[in-house]
């Protein structure tokens, strides 16, 4: 009992304080998450239309692009890693398991708290529990987000356990049932990433023929995955030192030799579907989507490609910023998809509005700092790889 | 490799030779297999030979598991396959479906319009519209003057109300639905104010109470409880000059197609609302092209709903393929690592970060 916390802090038995250093960047993070709470109490006291700069024309903020598509895509390192640990026996990877979780429960959190700002009835977010429609994409991601981030929450009870010193029955118990929790969010995770693709196939008249296709929940899917590689590799880079204490370069180079293989097989979709459709000649327009297609590919194929040095990714800077392209990549492909590919169409001209900005940044910005605040207390990067133990 | 696997396995474990001979026919490979599940080991055994070897075992194993990745993928495609082709028949149902023999539907001759606005106020006394109030929401029907070569043309703008809407295929909690005599009808109670049918709209219709606390989308609904009385909408009832002709949809269609043939110099030849977005209640004629009319002519012929219809109906053989076949990996993952009769309850970790709490 009493070493189930000692092994992670010692002297911290039942220690209930909680402790968060506080740096420059920390405190950056926290001056915009607060600017984005002050936005959110303007948006709700004087509504969307003081708000934002949202019309009948352009429905959708800056905050669906942002905070849920890119959110739930960011979010994804939890289902691949579990996948990878539990279905696909890449054991290794266990020791990125529980931040990558945790990443994906707080990535979650964020997306419904974007959603309550976003919607208009946002007391009414319940309602597809009860008033269903299995013909809505909406209907679906509605239903898994919510299932997905019950899983997530359960994925990481555990670490919540050790903390709090639970019997070792409980331990047990939350053990046994995590294989299924695990095949549970894979299935989630790809019905409702592939969904948010789905989105936009109900659009064709608007979206850009770049990325105007049928296709679009396999690529939403397949991005997610490498997304998921990008976010985790991000992540590990910049925690270490700080909120890891082992070296988490090795494992993350083993990840990162997924990359090119995930890449490979969007390129292949995305590429192929072009093809298909005819629209290869719309890359050579010079139009602005052109360029933004071509930038999105770019910014994905790149790190690919240099990941197949051994060098570059086993060296932890060359993680970060690898992990930093692809993450920009896919985030810009959701931008694409939702926002600068519609924007021909409607000539709206949307801008978002200050308040949407802070808002969206101090969503994002909160859920680093909650992270960053839960990995410093609770035993989330406690694994560390057997080969590292002399060190 | 796959024997040098096995040799290294830990000694500790009590039969490796029939472990090994399991890992030469286990179909997965054995990178996986070479130890306990991290944190498997016994507290209070701090023995540690006992403490695995994932990291090196794994980078064996990395050619096999990516034989191992192809197939399932392979699997799950095939499964995949398996559900799409189940859902093939059920699709062609759908695909035969026809619009509501009772579908209800207006024809607004253009060029009989004079522009008096009485459908303006007839809506805005039958719904309650406050004529005063400036927000578009609040206008539910509304005249846009157009000059053209020969006078002004004057159109009347509302809910197409699409045979197959886009709107109520996309709201997740059907507060759109369309009704027997083919009315898109929205019931608020029910919104949760996504507005993922104002995205979905092909015809940008669809309102919103953006200056309000709560807001409703707000959008024509064909005087649904007049149509179910059998009655004409208020619009229809006040047009003085039958520029708005209310009717079965398939009569206005015959009646419009006579107009063109009757007249084909004062028509162009073009029944918008025929086709677009796959059919719509309301059809129009006029004498001016559409677009310099600001009718959006970029609008896809077939039904959106169509192409989301297909996906989603993918969504329950995917789901129950996946649990299948994941939920037979995961057991069997277990299985595997439980090893021969070896009760080793998955014990909590019992590797530890002995450095505790870090200090940034």
């Amino acid at each position: 009992m009493k070493e189930l916390t000692l092994a992670y802090a010692p002297g911290r038995v039942r220690d209930w304080a909680w402790h968060l250093t506080w740096t420059w960047p920390r405190v950056v993070l926290a001056l915009v998450a607060g600017a984005g709470f002050v936005a959110t109490i303007y948006r709700f006291i004087f509504g969307l239309g003081a708000a934002t700069n949202l019309s009948d024309e352009w429905p959708w903020a800056l905050w669906i692009s942002l905070n849920v598509l890119s959110g739930v895509a960011l979010s994804a390192g939890a289902f691949t890693i579990a996948a990878a640990v539990y279905l696909f026996r890449q054991r290794a990877l266990k020791p990125l398991l529980r931040p990558a979780i945790l990443l994906g429960f707080l990535g979650y959190l964020q997306v419904i708290m974007g959603l309550i700002v976003e919607l208009g009835k946002p007391w009414n977010i319940w309602h597809p529990i009860i008033m269903w429609q299995p013909r809505s994409a909406m209907f679906e991601v509605a239903w898994c987000v919510m299932l997905y981030t019950v899983v997530l929450f359960l994925e990481f009870a555990p670490v919540l356990l050790e903390k709090v010193g639970a019997k070792a029955r409980w331990l047990r118990a939350a053990q046994r049932i995590t294989p299924a929790l695990v095949v549970a969010g894979v299935v989630l995770s790809t019905l409702h990433q592939s969904s948010l693709g789905t989105f936009f196939v109900l659009v064709p008249g608007k979206l850009h023929p770049l990325w105007n296709t049928i296709l679009l929940p396999l690529l939403f899917f397949t991005s997610a995955i490498v997304m998921a590689i990008g976010v985790v590799s991000l992540m590990t880079a910049l925690a270490y030192g700080t909120l890891v204490r082992w070296d988490p370069a090795p494992l993350t180079a083993r990840l990162l030799r997924w990359l090119p293989w995930a890449v490979g097989l969007y390129l292949i979709l995305k590429v192929g579907d072009l093809v298909a459709r005819g629209q290869v000649g719309e890359l050579f327009t010079g139009s602005p989507e052109a360029g933004l297609f071509w930038l999105e590919l770019a910014l994905i194929v790149l790190p690919a490609v240099l990941a197949l040095q051994p060098r570059l990714r086993s060296s932890r800077r060359g993680q970060g910023w690898l992990g930093a392209l692809v993450v920009a990549g896919v985030i810009l492909n959701r931008f694409n998809v939702s926002h600068f590919g519609l924007r021909a169409w409607t000539a709206a001209g949307y801008v978002p509005s200050l308040p949407e900005l802070a808002i969206s940044l101090g969503l994002m910005a909160a859920t680093v700092l909650a992270f960053i605040a839960i990995a410093e207390n609770l035993p989330v990067f406690s694994h560390r790889p057997p080969a590292d133990r002399g060190a | 490799m796959v024997r040098g696997e096995a040799s290294r396995y830990r000694p500790s474990e009590p039969n490796p030779e029939d472990l090994a001979s399991r890992l030469r026919q286990h179909p997965l490979g054995a990178g996986a297999l070479s130890g306990p599940r991290q944190g498997s080991q016994p507290r209070g055994d701090p023995t540690p030979g006992r403490v695995t070897n994932d990291v090196d075992s794994e980078a064996d194993g990395m050619e096999l598991t990516r034989r191992q990745l192809f197939q399932w993928g392979a699997r799950l495609g095939a499964a995949g396959a398996t559900g799409w082709v189940l859902t093939q028949s059920s699709q062609a149902q759908a695909a035969s479906q026809s619009p509501p023999s009772s579908q209800k539907g207006m024809l607004i001759d253009i060029t009989r319009c004079v522009g008096c606005r009485l459908c303006e106020r007839a809506c805005a006394s039958k719904w309650g519209l406050d004529p005063t109030d400036e927000h578009p929401s609040n206008q539910w029907t509304w005249l846009t003057q157009v000059a053209s070569a020969d006078g002004p043309r004057y159109v009347r703008n509302q809910c197409f109300h699409c045979l197959d809407p886009a709107c109520v295929s996309a709201c997740p909690v059907a507060a759109l639905r369309k009704t027997a005599e083919g009315a898109v009808i929205y019931e608020e109670a029910r919104c949760l104010g996504c507005r993922y049918c104002m995205l979905a709209c092909p015809f940008q219709i669809p309102r919103y109470e953006w200056h309000s606390w709560n807001p409703a989308v707000t959008k024509c609904v064909f005087c649904y409880d007049r149509l179910a009385e059998g009655e004409a909408p208020a619009c229809a009832v006040a047009c003085p000059t039958g520029a708005t002709l209310f009717g079965d949809r398939e009569a206005l269609l015959a009646e419009a197609r006579r107009r063109i043939a009757a007249h084909p110099d004062r028509y162009v030849p073009h029944i918008y609302g025929e086709h677009e977005a796959g059919g719509t209640a309301w059809l129009f004629l006029s004498d001016v092209p559409f677009e310099e009319l600001g009718f959006r002519t970029d609008v896809p012929t077939q039904a959106p709903p169509r192409r989301t219809d297909a996906i989603m109906r993918l969504v329950p053989p995917v789901a129950g393929g996946l649990v299948a076949a994941l939920g037979a990996l995961a057991w069997w993952n277990q299985q595997e690592e439980a090893g021969p009769g070896v009760d080793r309850g998955p014990e909590p970790k019992a590797e530890r970060d002995d450095e505790g709490g870090p200090s940034a």
